[in-house]
């Protein structure tokens, strides 16, 4: 079925709340969600496993730590949003020539839009790698070398430094349309968003909305 | 040769701390900003031509009709689906599942198989799904007390009864305007650079108006069905008293505290507005002839503005007065001094009511569109580039901005229980916004985060412990719940009027505030709360239609015409 972005950014950002990241993170979540989506980066699937491996656990264990000169996850396994998340707070470091490297980290290419906010707020080119995959992302979009896969569930290492991948291929830009996604992929993030919504009781079946009064003229 | 456009002088604006208080947006009234008053100048001033290709309507008021809008570059087409409902399934609440009518807004012209498929699926609404050619979604019920007696009396050869007109002011209310992405529908990133549809709401607010045509319409037509040799039409003075009602609950609210860099421009082009008015050195005698005969207008408004709520009737009452005192203000030679408006405007701030007040910013704004109205194209904002948090900002420079920001928050007792009394939450059952009651409720674990003043509090606290050489990077890291609070106030930063300077978790918050501001800036009159969470209002009443907007000369048409009226 087709979904429009916005329902895609929606849907994704309450998925992310409901396996229990912080609001403002889900936010964030929800937006690279979206961007994936309308470059047309088949990484809906990615974002739900992302979810199942988050789900619950506490972000002290998913918040990258720096661990000579490298970002590591504290249980082996880096979290790719906020991993993203740090990268994007580190933006303008990154674009005076920081390296950002890390250490296994999951579903790397949900790291892609930390990267294209980075290079949209200081304008500089970034280069992404891990192994099998050197993507650039500058100021005329999203390049990736024809048949590259970025459908790995975990690599071993993701470096991201300003200019060090030159942009190959013809430039993807963001749509203003929605994409096809699997129905059973949009029932997984459903299960994720069930869990920000409160039960009805009779309570708030009579008050919540302020009925009371018939509304029928 | 072509000189740069002048930006005009402005007096300053008033303050935020002022402004920004819950109260006083609650009291907010249409201006010449709001957004169906700028789609409607769009129009006119872009010769926007409108037709019905399609009129298949049975004799019982069921069926197709579709109305277009052609304009410089693109048409549209609102798509009509005419049903025949049992009474007993008529409800405005968001949750029902039948309706009288229903709509979707095409990008375009339907061709056959498009209208079969919006056949298929408009009158289901929540449970139909869309394409990114449906850029929007409505339906509307129609008001028993009045249809009914409106198509009777025009089959009887007559108008209908004056005072039943008055009591309620339309002929169907809807129930929603679904926009940007709902149900498959096209995101506005597909709309948003359009000319007409670049402004807020404005694919919303063209399928309400067109929506009103429709309204009248069905009524015309079932009254010639039912007695075709007697039948008349709506006498066009008439016509133009019915707009279209709306019921809206709490599920508009969240919207200004969810879209702060937003709201921030729908306040700072009212403000800007103001300012620009107040600066005016010297009524001209055209201004203030226009000035004096807005007010007695709104006199009028106001005198057919009757609710039951309690509360609202007595700011009625005030209001009323307020314009009372207004007019013997003018009488007595307000507008013959020096920088006339802004003495005006302060005088009015230290004697009328809040209602009074915010009236007077309306009607002061109203007769000056040529040094005003280039502020409504100021009213949007792409949101996606003030979202990511400047993480190179020291924790020093955070703490000073939330002291000089949100000073008003900090001295709030969040342990005093009437302080967070409330909280929101989305319902499972319906997948809407609620407010429910911490002590007595279940379910405040899955608050929706309209806790912007207690979450700021809590974020100053701790940025006390951190080392104020910090900078954000380094906070967030071990920090990430506070982020959201931190990106809202980098933004408020940059946009004074972001916030609403108030707790939204107290006892004494009034939900219906929030709505009562954002139906203001759609441009809605004849506020009518029916709790205080939900209410009824009408839109685009006193608007010309269609047929007659090439013609019309009222581009001050919310304020309603004192002779029409007479002779209607």
């Amino acid at each position: 079925m087709i979904y429009s972005l916005n329902e895609i950014e929606t849907q994704s950002a309450k998925a992310a709340r409901g396996a229990g990241l912080p609001w403002g993170m889900a936010e964030e979540a929800g937006k690279a969600a979206r961007w994936l989506a309308a470059h047309r980066q088949p990484a809906f699937d990615a974002f739900a496993g992302l979810l199942d491996l988050i789900d619950r656990r506490s972000y002290g264990d998913l918040a990258p730590v720096r661990e000579n000169q490298r970002w590591v996850g504290r249980e082996g396994l880096l979290c790719a949003v906020t991993a993203g998340i740090t990268l994007c707070d580190r933006a303008e470091m990154l674009a005076a020539g920081e390296r950002f490297a890390t250490g296994r980290i999951a579903f790397p290419v949900l790291s892609l839009p930390f990267v294209a906010a980075a290079q949209h707020a200081t304008g500089a080119s970034f280069g992404v790698k891990w192994p099998g995959v050197a993507i650039c992302i500058d100021a005329g979009g999203l390049h990736i070398a024809p048949g590259t896969d970025m459908r790995a569930v975990a690599a071993d290492e993701l470096v991201c430094e300003a200019g060090s991948v030159e942009p190959n291929g013809e430039a993807i830009n963001g749509a203003t349309n929605g994409t096809e996604i699997d129905p059973a992929l949009w029932a997984r993030l459903a299960h994720f968003a069930q869990r920000t919504y409160v039960p009805a009781s009779d309570q708030s079946r009579q008050q919540g909305a302020g009925a009371g009064i018939d509304d029928n003229d | 040769m072509a000189t740069e456009p002048q930006v005009p002088p402005s007096a300053p604006l008033r303050p935020p701390s002022t402004v920004m208080r819950l109260s006083r947006l609650g009291a907010s009234h249409q201006t010449r900003l709001s957004f169906m008053r700028a789609l409607l100048r769009r129009l006119k001033s872009e010769h926007w031509e409108f037709d019905r290709p399609r009129w298949e309507i049975s004799n019982d008021g069921v069926g197709t009709a579709v109305y277009r809008a052609r304009g410089p570059k693109r048409s549209y087409s609102l798509v009509c689906f005419a049903h025949d409902l049992d009474p007993a399934q008529r409800t405005d609440r968001v949750i029902a599942e039948a309706w009288d009518a229903t709509f979707a807004l095409y990008d375009g012209t339907p061709n056959v198989s498009e209208l079969a498929r919006l056949k298929a699926n408009v009158p289901l609404q929540e449970a139909g799904r869309f394409r990114a050619s449906e850029l929007t979604l409505s339906r509307a019920n129609r008001s028993v007390r009045l249809f009914e007696h409106v198509v009777a009396s025009l089959a009887a050869g007559r108008q209908p009864d004056a005072e039943k007109l008055r009591a309620v002011g339309y002929l169907m209310r809807t129930t929603a305007v679904y926009g940007n992405g709902k149900f498959g529908i096209a995101d506005r990133d597909r709309i948003a650079d359009r000319p007409e549809f670049a402004g807020p709401f404005q694919a919303e607010m063209l399928t309400v108006w067109l929506i009103r045509a429709f309204t009248v319409d069905l009524a015309e037509h079932l009254a010639a069905a039912r007695a075709r040799a007697t039948a008349v039409r709506l006498d066009p003075a008439v016509r133009r008293t019915l707009g279209v009602g709306n019921a809206t609950g709490l599920g508009l609210g969240p919207f200004i505290v969810n879209h702060p860099a937003l709201f921030d421009c729908w306040i700072s082009a009212r403000e800007t507005a103001l300012a620009r008015v107040r600066a005016v050195e010297a009524a001209t005698s055209e201004t203030a002839a226009a000035f004096r005969d807005t007010l007695s207008r709104a006199r009028a408004l106001v005198a057919g503005w009757q609710v039951d709520d309690a509360r609202q009737a007595a700011r009625i009452e005030d209001l009323d007065t307020d314009l009372k005192t207004l007019s013997a203000q003018v009488e007595a030679g307000a507008l013959d001094q020096p920088t006339p408006w802004d003495a005006l405007y302060r005088w009015g701030e230290d004697t009328l009511s809040l209602e009074g007040q915010e009236m007077l910013v309306g009607l002061l704004i109203e007769p000056h569109g040529a040094l005003v109205d280039d502020l409504a194209d100021a009213m949007a904002i792409d949101e996606a580039e003030v979202f990511r948090i400047d993480a190179t900002q020291s924790v020093a420079a955070l703490i000073e901005a939330i002291e000089d920001l949100f000073g008003w928050a900090l001295t709030i007792e969040f342990e005093a229980p009437a302080a967070q009394a409330r909280f929101w939450y989305v319902s499972e059952e319906k997948l809407e916004p609620r407010l429910g009651e911490r002590a007595s409720e279940p379910g405040s674990a899955l608050e929706q985060p309209l806790t912007m003043a207690r979450d700021v509090a809590e974020l100053h606290a701790v940025l006390q412990d951190q080392d104020p050489d910090a900078t954000l990077a380094e906070f967030l890291l071990g920090h990430p719940h506070h982020r959201r609070t931190v990106r809202r106030v980098q933004i408020a930063m940059r946009h004074p009027f972001s916030e609403i300077r108030d707790n939204l978790l107290a006892d004494d918050m009034v939900p219906l505030d929030l709505l009562r501001c954002k139906l203001s800036f759609f441009g809605a009159t004849r506020f009518d709360p029916k709790s205080d969470r939900w209410l009824r209002i009408n839109m685009y009443q006193y608007a010309p239609f269609p047929d007659e907007l090439a013609t019309d000369t009222t581009e001050d048409w919310a304020f309603p015409p004192l002779r029409r009226l007479v002779t209607a």
